[in-house]
């Protein structure tokens, strides 16, 4: 035992296997434990420990092992004849354990002194301990003893392998420690070494070792001197740390960290921490020019997103974040913030919610303003193209109209038949515009639907009535018919109705007849029209649906259409809150399906959405041309 | 056929649109004067039409607004007016500019016959034919 152990409150160090066997000792700990190293090395815990609390070092060993987490007691213990106090260190393979004195309170001292000391003692413990935890992060904590007298320096297997070294191949002197250390940095290291031993100064310091395979690592070495009551150094006990893994990480965290300041100051997009509440931590210039206030204004915290945010998009981010809430992040959306000066911006907002309670939040903000600008311009086209293509037509077919009455007024019937077809085909090609213009405003989310009751029946009879008069195939209205309300866009209805009856009949070419069905139940309605056509193979059944897609195929080519109608229809019945399907068999005929809900379930988000998108157009289709 | 001759006044700012349909109603027997101006409108002298045929979209100013300002007129207010538009929104807008009804361009012949004699001879209004 050291002479000066009650005095220097010393520590001492020891290692154990998962078994509890002894792998590594210090001089220090032998003293201590009044037996030689070889009789302790390789020996279980409980021999090592003869009189000391075993169970609690049992107990929170285990603990600290399976935990991998740092563990502390305080014993009142025979061996250092005081308290001792014990942290247990998780290793790779086992587990370190630093054993200290704490002095016993004696009673004569004065109470102030006591706690004075033990404030120092419980000062010094928590700086060590720090040191040790810090120390404890990176893997493979080696421990060096070095007996100062007699030159022999002892490393547990770890410190041989923060040098490269196999188990057992360090020499053991300070001259095969010098060999290792490499050669830029060993002068600076010795310097600092004899300096600590001299000032009594604890050793703390990194370099260079080369390694057997010559590669490069640094290592961290932290280490403490014992001396006798005379302050001649007897021995230094330490711990070597690889940290070439811990600064090839430190280096990726800084090109990390770099690369993630250059991309919030690039300024291609705004960007801000906030939390849910309004308040902004940070921000970059793209944020802050975007909304036109200065930095001092950000600091100075007069810029909060609640203010920014116009009142009418308040309840779209509370719906948002309570989203986000749930899933950490929420999806991409737009809105708007008011600029400093008054005017509005469109912007797209997309954010995720961090902290334990999700309150916190990483915010990329852009600009769309422009971007809305072309939309609403390209609205703008379109009802200024849906009118001039309609005025045409309306023309074309009003005299069309004129013109066959008046040969039917005079009797020339063949020359009123000619006339009647090109009413006809005007009529298509008023569908068509229809169509085009349609699936414009289904693109930018802007289709409007004048939602009402109706009734669905006197809608199906309706357009069976007109589709008859255009072919010679019988259209059957099944029996039972579900007479009802539904709640709907009636003309959209029934367009879609004609769409579905028109391409029943376009592809059944062969039929006499296609039936159709109307059937409800308390919460929809179903319109089912059956053909006894060609149906569609099943490998196309997939793509029926999509834009623009027709049937390819070679029998099927001389059938007309722009294979928009489908797409129309299914997207409409959407809009409405329904569905659509089929069922086909080649060479046997199609049923395409829809339902529409009998109430008004979810006051259709579409039509709200879409009110001010399809206004803009319609509004500049009222005042602009001519 | 009405008893007597029904004057019908059609604004638009289309020729090619005031030809036919000044056909169509001239074989029906009705006596058709056109404008092509939507201010005329503002100005109509004491011997009113009995029906206007309205288009939505006349150059420089808005159908709407003028079928909203001859509503308020006490002296035009009784005049009926149908408002024609390409604009699927037709009815609805037809509806806040207080019309007596709408025509969806393009249109029928017999819609177009329906609705003006409909109106002409004083029978109640329906809602819309459709």
């Amino acid at each position: 035992m050291c002479k000066s152990a009650d005095e220097k409150q010393p520590y001492f160090m020891m290692s154990f296997d998962q078994r509890w066997q002894c792998t590594f000792l210090d001089t220090g700990a032998k003293s201590l434990l009044q037996s030689t190293r070889e009789e302790l090395l390789g020996h279980s815990a409980l021999l090592v420990f003869p009189a000391f609390e075993t169970t609690s070092l049992y107990q929170f060993g285990l603990r600290a092992m399976q935990e991998q987490t740092r563990l502390e007691f305080t014993a009142d213990s025979t061996p250092f004849q005081s308290w001792t106090h014990v942290d247990l260190y998780p290793a790779q393979a086992g587990l370190h354990v630093l054993l200290q004195a704490v002095p016993r309170p004696v009673q004569t001292r004065r109470r102030e002194g006591i706690d004075l000391e033990i404030a120092r003692l419980r000062e010094q413990l928590r700086q060590n301990q720090e040191r040790l935890q810090v120390v404890q992060k990176a893997s493979g904590i080696g421990i060096f003893e070095w007996d100062i007298q007699s030159g022999e320096v002892v490393w547990s297997e770890e410190a041989e392998e923060c040098f490269g070294l196999r188990p057992g191949e360090f020499a053991g002197t300070v001259e095969a420690w010098e060999q290792l250390v490499h050669p830029d940095d060993l002068p600076a290291a010795r310097a600092t070494l004899s300096d600590s031993i001299e000032k009594m100064i604890p050793l703390d310091m990194q370099f260079r070792v080369i390694w057997p395979d010559q590669s490069i690592h640094w290592i961290y070495a932290k280490a403490r001197t014992f001396y006798d009551a005379h302050n001649k150094p007897l021995r230094m006990l330490g711990i070597n740390i690889d940290l070439t893994e811990h600064k090839r990480a430190e280096k990726e965290l800084q090109v990390y960290e770099e690369k993630l300041r250059l991309f919030a100051e690039s300024n291609v997009i705004g960007l801000l921490f906030s939390d849910i509440y309004g308040h902004i931590t940070y921000a970059n210039d793209a944020f802050l020019n975007l909304i036109g206030y200065t930095r001092a204004e950000l600091e100075a915290g007069l810029i909060r997103w609640t203010d920014l945010t116009p009142p009418e998009w308040a309840p779209v981010d509370q719906q948002q974040i309570a989203l986000a809430q749930r899933d950490g992040i929420c999806t991409v959306y737009e809105k708007e913030y008011i600029h400093k000066n008054g005017s509005r911006i469109n912007i797209l907002i997309g954010y995720n919610l961090v902290g334990e309670k999700r309150e916190q939040a990483v915010v990329f903000v852009l600009d769309i303003t422009k971007r809305k600008r072309l939309e609403k311009q390209k609205d703008e086209f379109i009802g200024v193209v849906s009118h001039e293509l309609r005025t045409p037509v309306t023309s074309l077919k009003a005299f069309a109209q004129v013109l066959q009455q008046r040969f039917q007024k005079a009797g020339d019937r063949q020359n009123a038949a000619f006339l009647a077809k090109m009413d006809t085909q005007l009529t298509r090609l008023t569908r068509l515009i229809g169509d085009l213009i349609d699936i414009t405003k289904l693109e930018a989310g802007k289709l409007q639907l004048h939602l009402a009751e109706f009734d669905l029946m006197a809608l199906v009879e309706e357009v069976v009535e007109e589709m008859q008069h255009t072919t010679r195939q019988r259209i059957l209205l099944a029996e039972n018919i579900a007479r009802g309300k539904v709640y709907g866009d009636r003309d959209r209805i029934g367009q879609v109705i004609f769409n579905l009856l028109s391409n029943a009949l376009k592809y059944s070419p062969q039929a006499e007849t296609t039936i159709v069905r109307v059937t409800r139940n308390e919460k929809e309605a179903t319109v089912s029209i059956q053909d006894f056509g060609l149906g569609i193979p099943p490998e196309k059944q997939g793509q029926i649906f999509q834009r623009f897609y027709r049937v390819d195929e070679k029998k099927l080519e001389t059938i007309p259409g722009m294979g928009l109608g489908l797409y129309i229809s299914a997207e409409m019945i959407q809009r409405h809150g329904g569905r659509m399907w089929f069922v086909s068999e080649g060479g046997r005929g199609s049923t395409f399906s829809f339902c529409v809900p009998l109430q008004s379930c979810k006051q259709d988000k579409t039509h709200v959405l879409s009110e001010e998108g399809v206004n803009d157009a319609d509004d500049q289709e009222n005042s602009t041309c001519g | 056929m009405t008893p007597m001759t029904k004057r019908i006044l059609l604004a638009d700012d289309d020729a090619s649109i005031l030809e036919p349909i000044q056909m169509m109603l001239e074989d029906e027997g009705y006596q058709v004067d056109t404008t092509l101006s939507g201010e005329d409108l503002l100005h109509l002298g004491p011997d009113l039409p009995d029906l206007l045929l309205l288009d939505i979209w006349m150059a420089g100013i808005s159908g709407r607004d003028i079928c909203q300002h001859l509503k308020h007129q006490e002296h035009t207010r009784q005049m009926p007016v149908i408002i024609v538009s390409a604009n699927r929104d037709t009815e609805q807008i037809a509806r806040e500019a207080g019309a007596d009804d709408f025509l969806l361009k393009p249109f029928d012949i017999d819609d177009l016959l329906n609705k003006v004699q409909r109106h002409t001879t004083g029978e109640p209004s329906e809602q819309s034919s459709r």
